[in-house]
């Protein structure tokens, strides 16, 4: 591996071909599933069972409607509808729960304010299935079964680490004396925080906001055990036919193309605070 | 069978026969003018990716505006339905109006299902048109919790033409179906023997049982009377499991037998999967579940139509063959808001009124358990199976005992569909397999306070 | 200096909401989890549940196989995803970490996998890997191989559901080490070049150790996020062939979900607990601590 470096131009010229196929190789690699997913959805029931895989075929949008409308009994259009709903409004509520608490934390000193920091950020590592018996009983108990709201609440909570996380750096970057000045203005303190400090985090709230709705979006243990359909996202509806898609994989994989390009798109957007949110923080 | 029973039903046939037909005649430009069903009103219903609800799922609009209001069907396969249905049952009330509930699955499902019977009472609903076996599984303690809509054996179909080519005997025993089957395997090319349900889980699980059953060998220990066990009064003593037995021995014997002659990728086979490939020509044999037979006879394309001869579930030594009754019914859960009841109770009705149990026959059900319907001519040249189901429901060939109906019926069934699977695969010799199944069963059955 | 009422009533306004929700949602399940466990707690069965002490713990250590082979499975499994995730990231990162026209673009290209939906990525594996018409066999016929049974082999299943989480987490193990690798000070490689040490030199006595704390928080995340995946196996294998593929959280989801055996489910979710715990409780206070 003597191919890395960082200042020296003449080895980067030297292996700069290397570099770039390897590099295409690799972008290839990662590609190519996506491509699987958008061509199936646009094949034939022929063309997708045909062997050789047939590169070259007709595009038809029969797929689309049939997942949307007919798939799966009455197809995709509500779960997708319960799908939007779940993930708009949990993401509302864990990154305005999640930017209140960064900013308790940051600005005042809290009984065990540390300890609560920590707390928030090892929920991260809470693994959904050990934890799906006990809330699935305690919905139960407060008859929150297959509604939006016991979902949103679990999604809330899952996502708040995250929020956290990333919202606290942008707090702190906000010099002190802007708000100080506030205060001399005459603003409370949650005047302070709602009309100075939350203005100036506004890309760290875009930023987290994409990031916790793509979690919600895609998540798929807990919704198909806390829903039987009257709140059941698009996860669940996919995840209703594995085992049985013998025929199906072109409306399956409309559906699968439903799920997945809305993300690849704001992944793009999101991919400078990927890192940050997605590891803590411990790298910037 | 009691032969004036037999008679009398018969006679009350051939008249309910007679009123469906007038019922048809005139019904047809009526449905839509009467009083709709539903009345703008939405129905929810959870059924299976089995063929009667997959017929539904085509002619879907059709049956909206028959009923004028909004059908919302879900389809799901076996495992995902009855988590569904369970989970539903603890939510404080229901999700689904009606639920479709397996034959074998009453025994666990029956603490939150409705009885019917005051619906039944009330309107004066006729069940006597359904067959026998089929209209009384769904009674438990004198409570009628079903009505049935796709209710169909397991049993065996396999290739005349390629028989008759190669001389084989029908096959109707093990012995015959694996001697057969080599021949096959090694003569025709591209053609493999058996086509099973061998993928892990349910779907093996349940095929060790009713193998078991070709032994005459029931999956607990329950009271046996002449070929068939009792299955009205199941007591905690007779729970013991019995799959370390001569039978389970025999039954794993069988399934690694059947290993050497199965088509490629026989580990993931299940269900749907196993008729295609045998409609396709994959395989000279196969294990169907009845009503699945129109994935090939109703298919223009497929080699097997008009080529396929049925039999029960071909016998183990000194055993006469049965095959095992499952499949379909609706219910009502328990927990349904009242107000609802009743509509679900008349689109059940509806559901399962002659007319719609022929109209399914069009869309690829081949099961009917109306004897009105089993006698229409365009019902039995669309679906050669009905005619043999028939036969076998009159020769005292169904049975449901290989599956009794008891709540723990899924747990004999998933550690059987784990471990039997280590079996088939190679990583386990049987009789650890089937050790191993016993005591992880006899466990479950002590915890469950059983004994 | 001590905070005013107001400031206190308005701190107690800002982080309360949260704490509250977290103590409903993720503690007080942590409690209740426990309790179920000393239960006989089943669904399916009409007889409420009943104490059990320590029953289930005991079934799990003393009788049940499945278990302790789920043990070993969801080792098996974290070892070698977050291994090969590791070092084909690593060299990755190296291979992006230069300033070259266009390399930049397909470096971001390369992330979309990251933050697909998982179940997606399972599903779409599951039908490239399938034996008779997916396109994995058909490259592998086009080198002249034979056709491999990916989902029916036990070795080769395993295999099949590794690669699809390389897919998906490559790219961002890639992304880590890659963030690293620019924010490391240049002055620190020119006063070692001065010092006339090689290249080779240079990376493994200053480049690698530099890096490390970067790549023991991929590790720790990675590995804890490959302990708690379960929508592969869901799609592509459900736990078979024979076991081979069943990690600990799927087997958890059909004790508990399909089994409808609460108890015992709760049971093994305590044990995940305690596991994901300790390496986390270490690695948060150790490794993510704000410097």
């Amino acid at each position: 591996m003597a191919t890395y470096s960082l200042t020296t131009p003449n080895s980067i010229r030297a292996t700069g071909a290397l570099r770039y196929l390897i590099a295409a190789i690799f972008v290839g690699f990662c590609l190519f599933p996506f491509y699987v997913v958008i061509s199936t959805s646009l094949k034939i029931e022929s063309d997708i069972f045909a062997w050789p895989p047939r590169w070259i075929f007709r595009p038809i949008w029969d797929n689309y409607e049939a997942a949307l409308f007919v798939f799966g009994g009455s197809g995709v259009l509500p779960f997708l509808i319960n799908s939007i709903i779940v993930t708009c409004v949990s993401t509302i509520l864990a990154v305005g729960l999640g930017a209140m608490v960064s900013y308790g934390l940051t600005r005042f000193r809290v009984f065990a304010g540390h300890h609560i920091f920590f707390f928030i950020l090892s929920t991260r590592f809470a693994p959904p299935v050990a934890f799906v018996v006990p809330l699935y009983l305690m919905l139960r108990q407060v008859g929150l079964l297959d509604t939006h709201i016991g979902l949103i609440l679990i999604y809330t909570s899952m996502n708040l680490s995250l929020v956290v996380w990333i919202i606290r750096g942008f707090f702190e970057s906000i010099p002190i004396e802007i708000e100080e000045a506030a205060r001399i203005d005459g603003y409370t303190h949650l005047q302070v925080f709602t009309k100075v400090a939350l203005p100036l985090v506004k890309p760290g709230m875009i930023t987290t906001s994409i990031l916790s709705a793509i979690m919600a979006w895609n998540e798929f243990l807990i919704a198909t055990i806390m829903t039987q359909s009257n709140a059941s996202t698009l996860p669940v509806y996919l995840g209703g036919f594995s085992g049985s898609m013998g025929l199906e994989w072109g409306p399956y994989m409309a559906v699968g193309a439903m799920a997945v390009l809305p993300i690849m798109i704001f992944t793009l957007v999101l991919q400078k605070h990927l890192v940050r949110g997605l590891t803590f923080g411990a790298v910037r | 069978m009691n032969s004036a029973k037999g008679a009398k039903r018969r006679k009350f046939r051939t008249s309910a026969l007679a009123a469906t037909c007038l019922a048809t005649a005139f019904s047809a430009p009526v449905i839509a003018q009467e009083e709709s069903i539903l009345g703008g009103e939405t129905i929810r219903i959870i059924g299976i990716g089995d063929p009667v609800f997959q017929a539904m799922q085509k002619f879907h609009g059709e049956m909206e505006e028959m009923t004028g209001g909004t059908i919302q069907l879900d389809v799901r396969p076996f495992d995902v339905l009855r988590q569904q249905v369970l989970l539903n049952a603890q939510n404080s009330t229901s999700s689904y109006d009606i639920i479709a509930v397996d034959l074998p699955q009453f025994g666990e499902y029956k603490p939150f299902l409705t009885d019917l019977d005051g619906f039944i009472d009330a309107t004066g609903y006729d069940g006597s048109d359904f067959h026998d076996v089929a209209w009384s599984g769904a009674q438990f303690g004198g409570a009628q919790l079903g009505i049935p809509l796709q209710p169909h054996p397991e049993i065996f179909a396999y290739r005349t033409d390629i028989f008759e080519k190669y001389g084989l005997d029908a096959p109707t025993t093990h012995e015959k179906v694996l001697a057969a089957a080599r021949t096959i395997s090694e003569q025709e090319d591209g053609m493999s023997g058996v086509c099973w349900n061998a993928a892990r889980g349910t779907a093996l699980g349940q095929t060790f049982i009713m193998d078991m059953g070709d032994f005459g060998a029931a999956p607990i220990d329950m009271v046996k009377e002449g070929d068939d066990y009792l299955m009205g009064d199941i007591q905690p003593a007779n729970m013991k499991p019995m799959i370390d037995t001569e039978a389970g021995k025999a039954t794993a014997d069988y399934l690694q037998a059947l290993m050497e002659v199965s088509p490629p990728g026989i580990l993931n086979m299940a269900w749907d999967e196993r008729v295609r490939v045998y409609g396709q020509g994959g395989c000279a044999m196969t294990y169907i579940w009845a009503g699945r037979s129109a994935i090939f006879e109703q298919d223009e394309a497929s080699p097997a139509r008009g080529n396929t001869a049925y039999l029960p579930h071909p016998s183990g030594p000194d055993s006469p063959p049965k095959s095992t009754l499952g499949g379909w019914y609706l219910a009502i859960p328990n927990n349904i808001d009242p107000d609802r009841a009743e509509l679900a109770w008349k689109t059940i009705e509806w559901l399962a009124s002659p007319e719609m149990i022929e109209e399914y026959t069009k869309y690829g059900n081949c099961v009917s358990p109306r004897s009105s319907v089993s006698k229409i001519d365009s019902v039995i040249e669309r679906c050669p199976v009905i005619p043999h189901v028939e036969d076998m429901s009159i020769k005292g060939e169904l049975a449901g005992w290989q599956r009794p109906p008891v709540p723990e019926v899924q747990i004999i069934v998933d550690v059987l569909g784990a471990e039997m699977h280590q079996v088939i695969s190679g990583e386990k010799p049987s009789e650890e397999a089937l050790s191993d199944a016993q005591s992880q069963l006899d466990r479950e059955m002590r915890k469950a306070g059983y004994y | 200096m001590s905070q005013s009422r107001e400031a206190r009533r308005a701190a107690t306004i800002l982080v309360s909401p949260a704490v509250l929700l977290l103590l409903a949602l993720n503690i007080f399940p942590i409690i209740y989890a426990v309790y179920i466990s000393l239960h006989h707690w089943s669904l399916s069965s009409p007889n409420p549940p009943r104490f059990a002490g320590l029953f289930n713990y005991q079934e799990l250590w003393q009788y049940d196989d499945r278990f302790m082979n789920a043990l070993g499975v969801s080792a098996v499994f974290i070892v070698l995803a977050v291994g090969i995730e590791l070092l084909l990231g690593f060299a990755l990162a190296f291979v992006f970490n230069a300033k070259l026209k266009g390399l930049e673009t397909l470096r971001k290209l390369s992330l979309l996998p990251v933050m697909a939906m998982p179940l997606v990525v399972g599903l779409v594996w599951f039908y490239m890997l399938n034996e008779n018409f997916g396109v994995t066999n058909w490259f592998l016929t086009l080198f002249g191989f034979e056709r491999l049974p990916f989902l029916t082999d036990g070795t080769l299943a395993m295999l099949s559901i590794v690669i699809a989480d390389i897919w998906q987490w490559t790219p961002f193990v890639t992304l880590v080490i890659f963030a690293a690798l620019q924010s490391l000070p240049e002055y620190v490689f020119e006063a070692a070049r001065m010092d006339g040490l090689t290249e080779r030199e240079i990376f493994w006595r200053i480049t690698l150790p530099l890096l490390r704390p970067a790549i023991l928080v991929v590790c720790v995340i990675r590995a804890i996020d490959a302990f708690r995946m379960i929508e592969l196996v869901f799609v592509m294998t459900k736990g078979g062939p024979g076991g081979n593929t069943e990690v600990l959280p799927w087997y958890i989801y059909t004790k508990g979900f399909l089994s409808l055996d609460l108890g015992y489910a709760a049971a093994m979710a305590v044990v995940m607990i305690v596991v994901v715990t300790v390496v986390a409780q270490v690695f948060v206070r150790k490794i993510a601590a704000p410097e």
